[in-house]
């Protein structure tokens, strides 16, 4: 019997975080139960990560309504209305905002994420999967694959934005038979999730981008570094690999030609260094993640100290498109310099936090405000930070700023792999270049001095002046301390350490200078440099002592109460407790 | 290819393409500071400390890291790069604790090493404490008496039981060497003809003195008083530092040659301008401060009333005033001090003190107080001197009462009067001692004095206003400590030597660490012993005259306090390249503050770890994995979180450590350092040696380090230099207290010390009764391989020559491997050669065995040499190695035959080699034939592809080199490996051939010079005429033409009774043999350190280890490398010493030669050996002159490799157990300690 309505579920990390399975499984049972003529499928993550659960019914006329927030609880309704009573739920139902999000993105990378099954290999083949490797397997030479590539104008995905064409060239003319092609699945920034997603919503993508690579540089070999912290993505490529070779799309003599090649996985342990491709490269061979010096560039001398391409996540999964579609066409979008499209994960106070792919060029404006729907509460954007915890953060004045690699260099922030964490009104710059820094500390992997002491001595001033303990010397040590630590350490990860304390000393200065002579935090962030004191406003109604932990509120009963500073902790309990707007925090 | 050209710093030069800027900087002599690289391995670029900039590059680049290119303009000393540089080292000075210098150095105005000497005192080595305090004062004596001791109030023993008594114990020291006969004289330096004056003969213009007198330059001394010493004379009494001391110290500068001309006063009788005419290249003035300072109260000017400073010059000059019976002394200084208890001395009967301020704000030294008290002085405190009254003289002082108000800027609280309360003293004396002035009246005119009316200098080079003049001491900083004068005077000495020079300015560095925080509380694990107490005469006695009140601690007093030492500063504060470049980059420690780590110091029976100070360069951790491949150590943890621990965190001496010390070697800091085998390590500058090493084959050159008459440290002679944990640590049996000192005879039973004397008269009646009744065949002599060429050259002689025997052999040698196929029994190639060689056969040569030779043959599997082990244990090398077959025990000879068959089989050997070069290869054809590969390699563990892939390798191979450790390996196997070689055609030429590792650091020199019953030294036989003939003509005596008896002869002649003396030379035999050797008449033994062989000898004489030998080892590369004495030997009698006694003593007529001498007679006589005089200007030589064998050379006299069929059934490989008394005492220590190596 032919099934005339599918329901797709979306189950990838954020779907599931907001409660997918049950709803998937909610569906299920009423299906089931009722012996609906409904085909339930589970799909990847469509990037309205704020929508989640996210559930598309399609109709066989070929309409699709995307429901969001359809928890557990909202399936029996779904399943009355509109599954059996063919009745659109309009108080769920997100499809003017879904068209609002995506009608400035140009799809190429995410193309099939939120609309195929990931694990269905059938899936993948019947959205011309497969196609750009038949087509390079029968009609194009390794040459011309890389001169495709090259035509593209496609830059590493991961953050350096190293041309492509160019490394496969380098790996490809490097002597020796054995090659490997290595995936950088290691994701490490803060608040980035374009790769994951991908790995989760489209495996096949990367896969295909991988053996057209393998073809090219004449690898037979590849590896797929992957974080251990991505379960699903682990499942989901497991699978892909295991149904490509069933479908001898991997493996000896792929699609009856001469080129072989394996896929294996190797699970990163976590280690934000081992994203630079020669800590991850020490990795795979089971050494201490620790970057070592260029040259001899993993072209030259990689895995195993063979030729070696590593590319991201994202840049495989652009491949087999701009095999199938053509490098001009992919030129077509983008910049005369950066061509071609770039995801971006938006987080932080934005109101659509999510997966975004724009045309590189967009400005941060179009990006943050028309697609990401703006500022959370309705409150004042302060800044951007671009590209992680190496990058940079904008101000408001840099809104209309292009997204390009060139550009961003320029202002001090960077691409980086695509983390763009809005930050409005209520943080503190200090604060946030403190929360970066603390965590590129953490990730030092200790040998250069520069990186491993001088992050921890920033930190350390950092925190000293959100405590308000700095000093004007201080604070030119710290920014000395930046230029040292991004000249002298050896890998990206030391050298872009300081650039969130750089951006903020060049475009908030004054939020600094605040801190350390008038001892004020104008966001209200930094504890130590807050007082809590009760006004006028006060009827005395107790909320606000009930809630104190340290007791350190008094106050007779109707009348204005106090709050002792010696005992505050600053925790804030008592604001939210008071219905007055009587507490002041200064 | 052509070379760059590189501008560096605005020089041009030319260096390789392919190299780094900091090796091509290096290449051509720019120094660039770096703190992560070694030449051992790959640059790491940890440090960022080799940042240099270069022109076109937005930021600077690492050095050690960065490939030049053709035109790069470099700047390596930039502003920027400073700047850069110092703050890289105060980031890592901001997690790095500990101190460089003691606090006890630091706190000492002259820096003295406390910490040195103390530490040397603790270990009993009082003459060289003695000698260390000498390098920074030349009167440890006087100061030992008088000063104040900073470092005492510094020393974290303070903070327990009290300081460590480091001024008790510097008097001590200069007291012993006051009682010696032979004082301790310093060197001096070549005389440089230059001339100094110096001006004034107290404590700065002495030191001064003496260390420019050790410098070379003739130094004169003016002084204007009668007699020498300055305010150490004539201002301390003699009850604190008797005249005698200081007048011995005085005469001490005198013998160094220092001219001093008393009763000249400067301004009165000469001028600095005279001097200048007079032709002296620099002057010092030191003319102190003496003139006592008024205390500006009406009636000072009446008679009675005197200066401190006057009235304790007085006494000297002999010219003493009546002083009455009361004495008021106004001050609360030393001086008053001084003066208040001399008056006491002088008879009166109430003397005291008037001071404005309380005892705890009184300057004097507290036991100065202490000891006023006990004899009774008064005190009056709080009370000013406010006029003097009297009738003509003075006859009372009357004084306003004070309190004491707000501290003034001195600290100390101002006293301030109290309205209308006096006191009034009724005296005869009154000695003013508030203070001193210098003397300027006579000459201000020619030098410029300040505004406090001392004279004017320079800070930092001492410089008056006048070239060439310079001035210190009181005369320059006001009455001061004694020590701050002799600190002066050493510093003056070094600016004035640098500008009598014209060198420029250079003082010595002054960077140091501290480390913070340390309170009692952080001292909780340390055992409590109680400070030394000073005896001292008691009050009464004391006041009877001026004899010494502090009577000096003893020796044993001295040893335990200086235990008590805690060991603040770092043993490698005088290597140490953090505190050098932080010193050149003035990085400031404390600069960069934060969070540090705290560690616990880890000890291994050999190495101290102090992660404190470690900077986590990484090189340990890669020389370790790299080089030895022990991967002991690893970086453990993240980000600031880092540190280098040993694997699995367990101890050191628990991982695969192997105890190389290579990760001391190449630590720049003080994290690793040798745990140095004396009770009280410090730093110390250690005399040093170049020799070479007294264990294995592989003959590594190192360089011992000693102090008096101790080795404390055996290093690489090159900083790029490897050794293994014998070379490194095993010299404890140098130091031994069993070393055998002493000649001994048996008498009844017993072995008693005799002279040298005694014992030659002993030996020689013996040997000669012997001889004449059983005749000259009936004498033996047995020698080790632990002596030079020249001692086994020389004992060989003694036995063919004087003794008229060659039963001449050695327990230690099994019959040579190689000789009967090459004429020789040495490698044909050397270790130079290993890494240019494509291919390598390595058997029976493990870490473990030979672990330089282990990281010989890694580095060359690294550099890409296709590296086959074989061996029968596994080890350190195999996992890194490109084939590694673990055979079973005792298949050697199976497995190598098998290899030799594979080639004749399958056609592979070079017949044109063989039909040129060799004989017996149809024999060898005929016999491979018979044999079956698989029965050959039965149960060896090895495949038959194994030895196909191994034999196809040796014939692909260009330069095919075999190593065979002949420790394990027996003589078959090594000869089936020298015949693969010789049938594939790799013999006999650079990169190819067999290296033959031999077991100890002189095997080869043993056979080569002659150590054998049918050998004449360089081989030549005993039955071969001519040879003989040219021995006797050299030697000028008939020679024994018999072949002497092997080993095993000898020992069936001692069984059987026709063997009845024997001279044992360092063998340590086992008990087969030591039963048959207790046979003899006579055994004579001549041993390093008893054995169970020199228990039962009836003569015992003492060997000279190699650490106390001039000679030569010939490596198992055929290197002869050249030994010197670090130490004299331990006995006083070197091994040749000995052997010429034993000849005289045996009536051979001679002459003592020097050893250049007998090189020229071995030379004459041995043709390997011709160019062996060369030692004497160079480290090492070739054997034969020459670093591989030629093929020529190896033939036999018939032109021909003397080729033989294998003989499998012999033993194959096994562990040898021979060890000789150096050895043997080197491994029970080891397993005293745990270590299994």
């Amino acid at each position: 019997m032919e099934k005339k309505i599918t329901v797709r579920v979306g189950l990838s990390t954020c779907g599931i975080a907001a409660g997918g399975n049950k709803t998937y499984e909610k569906f299920n049972e009423i299906i089931s139960k009722l012996d609906l003529n409904v085909s339930l499928e589970k799909t990847g993550c469509i990037g309205l990560c704020y929508h989640e659960p996210m559930v598309d019914i399609l109709t066989d006329d070929g309409n699709v309504f995307s429901y969001g927030a359809v928890t557990e609880d909202n399936v029996a309704l779904l399943v009355d209305e509109h599954l059996i009573g063919g009745r659109v739920v309009n108080s769920l139902l997100i499809n003017e905002d879904k068209d609002k999000v995506t009608a400035k993105q140009v799809r190429i990378s995410l193309r099939n994420c939120g609309l195929i099954n990931p694990d269905s290999i059938e899936d993948y083949v019947s959205n011309d999967g497969y196609k750009a490797l038949n087509k390079v397997l029968s009609t194009m030479t390794p040459d011309e694959v890389i001169d495709e590539i090259t035509a593209s104008g496609l830059k590493g995905r991961g953050g350096a934005g190293f041309p492509t064409g160019f490394k496969w060239r380098a790996t490809r003319q490097s002597p020796g038979n054995q090659k490997y092609v290595v995936c950088n699945a290691d994701e490490g920034d803060p608040g980035a999730f374009m790769d994951r997603s991908i790995a989760e919503g489209d495996p096949h993508s990367v896969v295909e981008g991988m053996l057209i690579a393998g073809y090219a540089i004449g690898a037979n070999e590849g590896h797929i570094y992957i974080r251990a912290e991505y379960p699903l993505a682990i499942l989901r490529i497991q699978k892909a690999i295991e149904d490509a070779k069933k479908s001898k799309f991997l493996g000896e003599n792929i699609l009856g030609s001469n080129f072989s090649f394996n896929l294996k996985i190797k699970k990163g342990a976590g280690a934000f260094v081992c994203g630079e491709e020669t800590a991850l490269i020490a990795s795979l061979e089971g050494k201490r993640g620790m970057p070592t010096l260029k040259p001899p560039f993993p072209a030259q001398k990689g895995l195993w100290q063979k030729p070696t391409s590593i590319n991201n996540v994202e840049t495989f999964s652009n491949i087999p498109w701009i095999i199938s579609e053509g490098a001009k066409r992919y030129a077509s979008f983008g910049t005369a310099k950066s061509s071609g499209t770039k995801v971006f994960a938006l987080a932080g106070k934005i109101n659509k936090g999510g997966l975004v792919e724009v045309p590189i060029g967009m400005s941060l404006r179009e990006i943050i405000f028309d697609i990401g729907g703006g500022i959370q509460g309705g409150k004042q954007f302060k800044g951007v930070q671009l590209g992680g915890p190496s990058g940079g953060c904008l101000p408001e004045n840099l809104l209309d700023t292009p997204v390009d690699y060139d550009t961003l260099i320029q202002k001090g922030a960077m691409m980086g792999s695509g983390g763009m964490i809005v930050m409005d009104e209520t943080t503190c710059m200090v604060d946030m270049a403190r929360f970066f820094l603390n965590f590129t500390k953490d990730e030092s992997c200790g040998k250069c001095i520069h990186c491993r002491l001088g992050t921890k001595r920033m930190l350390e001033i950092l925190v000293l002046i959100t405590e308000g303990k700095a000093t004007a010397e201080d604070l030119s040590l710290l920014e000395e301390l930046a230029v040292n630590v991004k000249e002298g350490s050896l890998c990206g990860l030391g050298q872009t350490a300081p650039n969130p304390v750089i951006t903020t000393l060049r475009y908030f200065r004054h939020e600094y200078e605040e801190h350390i002579s008038d001892k004020k935090c104008r966001s209200k962030v930094c504890k130590a440099l807050l007082t809590y004191t009760i006004n006028e406003k006060c009827i005395g109604c107790g909320a606000c002592v009930r809630r104190c932990p340290v007791n350190a509120i008094n106050g007779e009963r109707r009348k204005l109460h106090t709050i002792v500073s010696e005992l505050c902790i600053k925790c804030g309990n008592c604001v939210d407790a008071c219905k007055f707007d009587a507490i002041l925090v200064e | 290819m052509e070379k760059f050209k590189l501008n560096i710093n605005g020089r041009e030069l030319a260096a390789n393409p392919g190299q780094t800027i900091l090796e091509a900087a290096r290449e051509n002599d720019v120094y660039i500071p770096t703190l992560c690289y070694s030449e051992h391995f790959e640059p790491y670029a940890s440090c960022g400390i080799c940042l240099v900039e270069i022109e076109g590059f937005p930021r600077p680049l690492r050095a050690c890291a960065t490939a030049i290119s053709n035109g790069m303009i470099i700047k390596t000393e930039s502003e920027k790069i400073k700047k850069a540089r110092k703050l890289a080292l105060e980031l890592i000075l901001s997690d790095h604790r500990g101190d460089c210098r003691g606090p006890c150095v630091m706190a000492c105005p002259a820096n003295c090493d406390a910490q040195g000497y103390v530490a040397l005192a603790a270990n009993g080595m009082f003459r060289e404490a003695l000698k260390l305090v000498k390098e920074f004062m030349p009167i440890p004596g006087s100061i030992g008496r008088v000063c104040p001791a900073p470092c005492e109030k510094d020393c974290r023993r303070g903070l327990l039981e009290g300081a460590v008594s480091i001024r008790y114990i510097k008097r001590l020291l200069a007291d012993i060497d006051m009682e010696s006969k032979e004082p301790y004289m310093p060197e001096i330096a070549p005389d440089t003809h230059k001339k100094i004056a110096i001006v004034g003969s107290g404590p700065a213009g002495l030191t001064a003195a003496f260390f420019l007198r050790r410098l070379g330059h003739s130094v004169t001394i003016y002084e204007a008083l009668p007699q020498t010493g300055g305010m150490l004379r004539y201002g301390i009494p003699e009850y604190r530092l008797p005249k005698r001391v200081l007048d011995w110290e005085i005469s001490l500068i005198e013998r160094l040659g220092v001219e001093i001309k008393t009763n000249l006063r400067l301004g009165e009788d000469f001028t600095i301008n005279y001097l200048k005419k007079a032709g002296y290249d620099a002057i010092y003035v030191a003319v102190g401060a003496q003139n006592s300072k008024k205390m500006g109260v009406p009636g000072e000017d009446l008679p009675g009333v005197i200066g401190g400073a006057d009235f304790l010059r007085s006494m000297f000059l002999n010219n003493a005033t009546s002083i009455g019976k009361r004495v008021a002394v106004v001050g609360g200084g030393n001086v008053a001090m001084d003066a208040v208890r001399t008056s006491k001395r002088l008879g009166a009967e109430t003397a005291m003190i008037i001071y404005r301020r309380s005892f705890e704000e009184m300057p004097a030294q507290a036991i100065e107080v202490h000891e006023a008290k006990e004899e009774g002085i008064e005190f009056h405190l709080l009370t000013a001197p406010v006029r003097i009254e009297g009738n003509g003289k003075a006859e009372r002082i009357v004084c306003q009462k004070m309190e004491l108000g707000k501290p003034d800027a001195s600290g100390r609280r101002r006293p301030q009067a109290v309205p209308d309360a006096f006191v009034e003293f009724e005296v005869d004396t009154i000695i003013a001692a508030i203070g001193q002035d210098v003397e300027f009246q006579n000459i201000k005119e020619e030098i410029e004095f300040n505004k406090y009316n001392t004279i004017s200098i320079d800070k930092r080079t001492f410089a008056t206003s006048l070239p060439g003049v310079f001035a210190g001491g009181d005369a320059v900083t006001g009455p001061d400590d004694a020590i701050v004068a002799v600190a002066a005077g050493k510093r003056a000495a070094i600016v004035i030597d640098q500008y009598i020079n014209s060198k420029s300015l250079e003082l010595p560095g002054n960077f140091n660490s501290k480390t913070e925080g340390i309170t009692a509380s952080t001292l909780t694990e340390i055992p409590s012993h109680p400070k030394a107490s000073m005896p001292v005469l008691e009050p009464d006695i004391r006041l009877q005259g001026f004899i010494e009140v502090e009577l000096g601690i003893t020796p044993e007093q001295a040893l335990k306090d200086a235990s008590r030492c805690l060991e603040c500063g770092c043993l490698d504060a005088f290597e140490c390249k953090l505190r050098e470049f932080s010193d050149v980059y003035c990085a400031k420690p404390d600069r960069i503050k934060g969070s540090m780590h705290e560690y616990k110091k880890a000890m291994h029976p050999f190495i101290v770890r102090e992660q404190d100070k470690c900077i986590l360069c990484g090189l340990c951790v890669k020389i370790c994995a790299n080089v030895v491949g022990a991967e002991a150590l690893g970086l453990v943890n993240r980000g600031f979180e880092t540190y280098v621990g040993p694997s699995l965190d367990r101890p050191l001496a628990e991982t695969t450590c192997i105890s190389c010390g290579q990760c001391v070697s190449i630590c720049p800091t003080g994290a690793l350092n040798e745990n140095l085998p004396v009770d009280k390590p410090a730093a110390w500058e250690l005399d040093k040696v170049s020799s070479t090493c007294g264990f294995c084959g592989v003959g590594c050159r190192i360089k011992i380090e000693t102090t008096g008459n101790k080795v404390l440290r055996v290093v690489p002679e090159s900083p790029t230099g490897l050794l293994c944990h014998r070379g490194r640590f095993g010299f404890s049996h140098i130091n031994d207290v069993e070393r055998i000192a002493s000649p001994m005879i048996r008498t009844n039973g017993i072995l008693k010390n005799v002279d040298l004397k005694d014992a030659m008269n002993f030996l020689a009646s013996k040997t000669k009764t012997i001889a004449a009744i059983n005749g000259s065949n009936s004498v033996a002599v047995l020698a080790g391989p632990s002596y030079t060429n020249e001692e086994l050259y020389m004992i060989q002689k003694f036995a063919r020559a004087v003794l008229g025997t060659n039963n001449i052999a050695s327990l230690s040698e099994h019959d040579a491997p190689v000789s009967d196929i090459t004429g020789f029994n040495i490698s044909t190639n050397s270790y130079d050669e290993i890494e240019a060689s494509d291919m390598i056969l390595a058997a029976g040569v493990d870490i473990k065995d030979y672990p330089v030779m282990a990281m010989k043959l890694r580095k060359a599997s690294t550099l890409g040499t296709k590296l086959y082990l074989v061996d029968n244990r596994d080890s350190l090398l195999s996992k890194d190695c490109h084939r590694f077959l673990n055979i079973a025990e005792n298949s050697s000879n199976g497995v190598f035959a098998a290899i030799l068959v594979n080639i004749i089989k399958n056609k592979n050997a070079n017949k044109l080699f063989v039909d040129k070069y060799t004989d017996g290869y149809n024999e060898l054809e005929l016999w491979a034939s018979s044999q079956d590969i698989g029965s050959l390699i039965e149960n060896s563990n090895v495949s038959e592809k194994d030895i196909a892939d191994i034999a196809e390798s040796l014939i692909k191979a260009k330069n095919p080199l075999i190593i065979a450790g002949t420790k394990r390996l027996c003589a078959e196997s090594a000869k089936i490996l020298t015949t693969i070689s010789a049938i594939i055609g790799k013999i006999g030429l650079p990169r190819r051939g067999i290296i033959l590792m031999r077991e100890r650091c002189n095997s080869q020199g043993l056979s080569d010079m002659g150590i054998s019953s049918v050998n004449l030294p360089g081989y030549q036989k005993v039955g071969d005429s001519d040879s003989l003939k040219k021995f006797e003509a050299e030697w000028n005596v008939h020679l024994n033409p018999k072949t002497g008896l092997s080993y095993e002869e000898i020992i069936e002649g001692l069984n059987a009774g026709s063997i009845k003396a024997v001279f044992v030379f360092g063998e340590n035999p086992d008990s087969k043999t030591l039963a048959a050797l207790r046979k003899a008449e006579l055994l004579a033994v001549h041993e390093k350190l008893p054995t169970e062989l020199s228990q039962v000898a009836d003569c015992v004489l003492p060997a000279a280890s190699f650490s106390e030998s001039e000679g030569s080892y010939t490596n198992s590369g055929r290197k002869i490398q050249k030994l010197l004495p670090a130490l004299p030997p331990k006995s006083g009698y070197s091994n040749l010493d000995m052997l010429y006694s034993l000849m005289d003593a045996l009536n051979f007529s001679h002459k003592r030669a020097s050893i250049a001498q007998l090189r020229q007679e071995i030379a004459r006589l041995t043709p390997q050996y011709k160019r062996i005089s060369e030692l004497e200007t160079k480290d090492f030589i070739y054997w034969n002159d020459s670093p591989h064998s030629d093929i020529e050379q190896i033939v036999n006299e018939k032109g021909r490799i003397k080729l033989s069929v294998p003989d499998i059934t012999q033993s194959a490989m096994c562990e040898r157990t021979y060890k000789d008394s150096m050895l043997k005492r080197y491994y029970d220590e080891l397993n005293d300690k745990g270590l299994n190596l």
